[in-house]
């Protein structure tokens, strides 16, 4: 060691044994820090107060209660019945059935509405009613064979209101007839139905109805003994509202170093914008699920911040002007590596794991549990996976919440173009406001035809995939793909472009033709006219 | 070579040498656990490529003790003098802001970078000072449970629960976060957002360096997710989680 390097070796040492004295040597290193999150309950208007409660006895036991929906900023959650002025119970509907009463006594009854997030309205007006007495009829038999001598009673009465019918389900001690008729005020205007045999379980499905209405119905029985009973009441048809509406005819299209994105936005005066998102890793399935590729009115964006063999998934979302977002259309696409051919669309879960088995309860879904939509009434499916719609209308699919498990899941539906099955258009399902439905609507399909329905339910828990399929039939549509003038003689060209080089190349060959028999004939007319002229000229000599 | 040259070049390390020192200090909380500051002219010390090594005299060694939590390591020939830092790690806001009445994920991210001369590498752990961790008042997020004995490759919340749950990303992170593509604690791959696992008030090892990594260190990214079913009624207010990550030298 030459003494230049023991000298720095030793000021080194010095140097770092000095700095030793003021610095922590450590074995073990803690640091905390917080993580923090704002929870917000926006909701703070209560909802509208109960009107036209109206009280019934039906019983020596049994008070029905049925009153008008209160409406919401959100949604009405359920009812609170109060039976002189204490809490009895919570109910989702329009009607409620107080049992255990006492006969012949008084009751008064209040309603109030209630939303999510435990807003509660004022209480309704009140409503009094009194039970039956125990009346004992002189009577014989009946028809039923009933040897009681008292009224026939009405029990256990229940409505199952759904989208455009009601179940209603009753039970008589006594075997009795019944006749129910309804409608949309308290005449009953709308239908009657009367029971040919004495029962003592009764049902009536009343079909027909207008989706979110409310309806009133009256049941009479009668006895063998000619002996009469009552009870009125009323219900509301579930509702389905529309969504919404998405983009439509979403796409991307990988070039060499970008992927195109091309849609068409809503044609609905309440359309703000959209909001496009990505993920390399799944459909974003919100509007703050992903990185954020574009905002605003256009219809067409090309993502440059790509890489060559990474799939990306894209999620398009319509914004209205009241900051609400669409369920989402998603696409897919990746740019093809160095040397290797273009990578095709991928089917939207063609790369999720395909697991053993899904929720029972999902395994169980069909194309019969899902609802089509158009004008607020569910389109019929026929042949047991064909829906027939109209190509010109917006088109809402909707599933009952109550259908599928309350786990992690994405319902993902998958149409095919009539013409051109490689052809896709998928969009995402969600929850609606009320909690009652997953829905989502898309505007008109500007096509008849046959479409290809997919419908992919994931279940994220169970690492699970359920399909299934099925047929949108479409009619009545004009071809119009709700695009502009320039961009249908855009789509006219490039899907004729062969047949227009051709044309061409005839008009040039017809052209080139043309003027060669155009020449030929110039000739021809100046060797007439010379040969004329050299005539005359030697006419004239020989003259 | 010249003698300026050299000179400077020997400032310049020795400046490097105790900027590392200065480094160490800075970034520390106040929990530390001070192992040596002595200064020792006995001995020798010597070099080679690869570690350091530094020898005493005339000590007694009391030899190593263990509990559950840490090994110690007392005496002095036993004491060692490695270098052990992390960065702070800023504090974490979860964004969106989630309502309540409606469903609603939220994430956020810190990073801590963990640095050590020590041969033999280092442990990080993490966890949290309450249960559950994110709390506001008497109201919570439950504390994120995976459907199997390994972290959930996927984040999955019912429809009528709130979960608070977080996966660390980064160069040496335990088995237990890795994953295939499909499950967690198989295969070495770290799939972005994936691999999620609640935090306890017991320390949870999330990664692990089996050699010496200083001055670069090695990074290390903790994600938080925070989500609130689509018919759980989450209560407002702002709520709080406290992380503690914890850095031993191996």
């Amino acid at each position: 060691m030459n003494v230049s390097v023991r000298k720095i070796t030793a000021v080194f040492l010095i140097w770092t044994l000095f700095f030793s004295s003021f610095t922590t040597i450590i074995f073990a290193v803690e640091d905390q820090f917080e993580v923090l999150l704002s929870v917000t309950s926006n909701d703070t208007t209560a909802p509208s107060v109960p009107s036209g409660l109206s009280s019934t006895a039906v019983s020596t036991s049994q008070i029905n209660l049925s009153w008008t929906a209160s409406t919401d900023n959100v949604a009405v959650t359920g009812y609170h019945v109060f039976r002189d002025n204490s809490l009895i119970a919570t109910s989702t509907l329009t009607i409620y059935s107080d049992t255990g009463l006492v006969a012949n006594a008084a009751y008064s009854y209040a309603v109030s509405a209630i939303d999510a997030v435990f807003n509660e309205s004022a209480r309704s007006a009140t409503s009094t009613a009194t039970t039956l007495s125990e009346v004992v009829v002189d009577a014989g038999g009946g028809g039923g064979g009933g040897s009681s001598t008292s009224n026939p009673l009405i029990t256990n009465l229940q409505v199952f209101p759904g989208l455009n019918q009601a179940l209603i389900t009753w039970d008589t001690r006594k075997e009795t007839i019944s006749t129910v008729s309804w409608g949309q005020t308290q005449n009953y205007e709308l239908g009657l139905s009367a029971e040919a045999f004495y029962l003592n379980n009764h049902q009536i499905v009343i079909p027909n109805l207008q989706a979110g209405t409310d309806y009133f119905f009256r049941i009479e029985i009668t006895d063998g003994g000619g002996r009469k009973n009552f009870v009125e009441s009323g219900f509301r048809t579930l509702g389905i509202a529309e969504d919404i509406l998405n983009p439509i005819n979403f796409r991307a299209t990988p070039r060499e170093k970008s992927i195109d994105l091309s849609w068409n936005n809503p044609s609905t005066p309440n359309f703000e914008e959209v909001r496009i998102l990505r993920s390399t890793k799944f459909y974003p399935a919100d509007p703050f699920d992903g990185e954020v590729v574009y905002e605003g009115r256009d219809e067409f964006v090309t993502d440059v911040d790509t890489v060559a063999g990474t799939r990306y998934y894209y999620t398009i979302f319509a914004k209205n002007k009241d900051g609400q977002y669409s369920s989402g259309v998603v696409v897919n696409a990746q740019i093809a590596l160095p040397g290797e051919p273009p990578p095709k669309q991928e089917d939207v879960f063609e790369s999720l794991p395909k697991a053993p088995s899904v929720h029972p309860i999902i395994q169980k879904l069909s194309l019969f549990d899902f609802d089509f939509i158009q004008d607020g009434e569910r389109k019929q499916l026929f042949d047991g996976d064909t829906v027939l719609i109209d190509g010109n209308k917006n088109l809402t699919v909707s599933l009952d919440y109550s259908k599928v498990p309350e786990i992690l899941k994405s319902v993902v539906v998958t149409l095919s173009d009539p013409q051109d099955d490689t052809k896709t258009f998928s969009f995402l399902l969600r929850v609606n406001s009320e909690k009652s439905r997953y829905v989502a609507t898309i505007g008109a399909l500007g096509k008849t035809g046959t479409f290809g329905v997919g419908i992919s339910i994931v279940d994220f828990k169970n690492q699970g995939l359920k399909k299934i399929k099925g047929s949108l039939l479409a009619s009545s549509a004009t071809a119009s793909e709700g695009r502009s003038i320039i961009q249908n003689l855009n789509a006219m060209i490039i899907e004729n472009f062969w047949k227009l080089i051709i044309a061409l190349l005839l008009l040039a060959f017809i052209a080139e033709g043309l003027k060669k028999i155009f020449k030929k004939n110039r000739k021809t007319d100046k060797y007439n006219e010379n040969k004329e002229e050299r005539e005359k000229a030697k006419y004239v000599k020989n003259y | 070579m010249s003698r300026v040259i050299k000179t400077t070049l020997s400032v310049v390390v020795m400046l490097l040498v105790s900027y590392q020192g200065i480094f160490a200090a800075a970034r520390n909380s106040s929990n530390y656990s001070i192992q040596s500051d002595s200064i020792n002219f006995s001995g020798g010390f010597s070099t080679s490529a690869s570690f350091e090594q530094e020898s005493t005299l005339g000590e007694v060694a009391t030899g190593p003790s263990s509990s559950s939590s840490f090994n110690i390591k007392a005496g002095y020939q036993q004491m060692q003098t490695v270098y052990l830092a992390i960065t702070t790690a800023a504090n974490v806001t979860l964004s969106p802001s989630i309502n309540g009445t409606i469903a609603g994920t939220a994430n956020g991210s810190t990073s801590v970078t963990a640095t050590t001369d020590n041969v033999a590498g280092y442990e990080l752990y993490i966890k949290a000072s309450s249960s559950p961790a994110l709390i506001s008042g008497s109201n919570s997020f439950a504390d994120y449970t995976p459907s199997g004995a390994n972290p959930d490759f996927t984040f999955s919340v019912g429809a009528t629960a709130s979960e608070f749950g977080f996966t660390p990303e980064g160069a040496d992170v335990v088995q237990k976060y890795l994953d295939d593509g499909v499950s967690c604690n198989t295969g070495a791959g770290d799939t972005a957002d994936s691999c999620w696992s609640g935090l306890s008030t017991t320390n949870d090892l999330i990664v692990q360096k089996l050699t010496a990594n200083q001055p670069s260190g090695t990074p290390t990214t903790l994600k938080f997710r925070a989500e609130n079913g689509s018919s759980n009624l989450q209560s407002a207010g702002n709520y709080t989680a406290t992380a503690t990550v914890t850095l031993l030298a191996r």
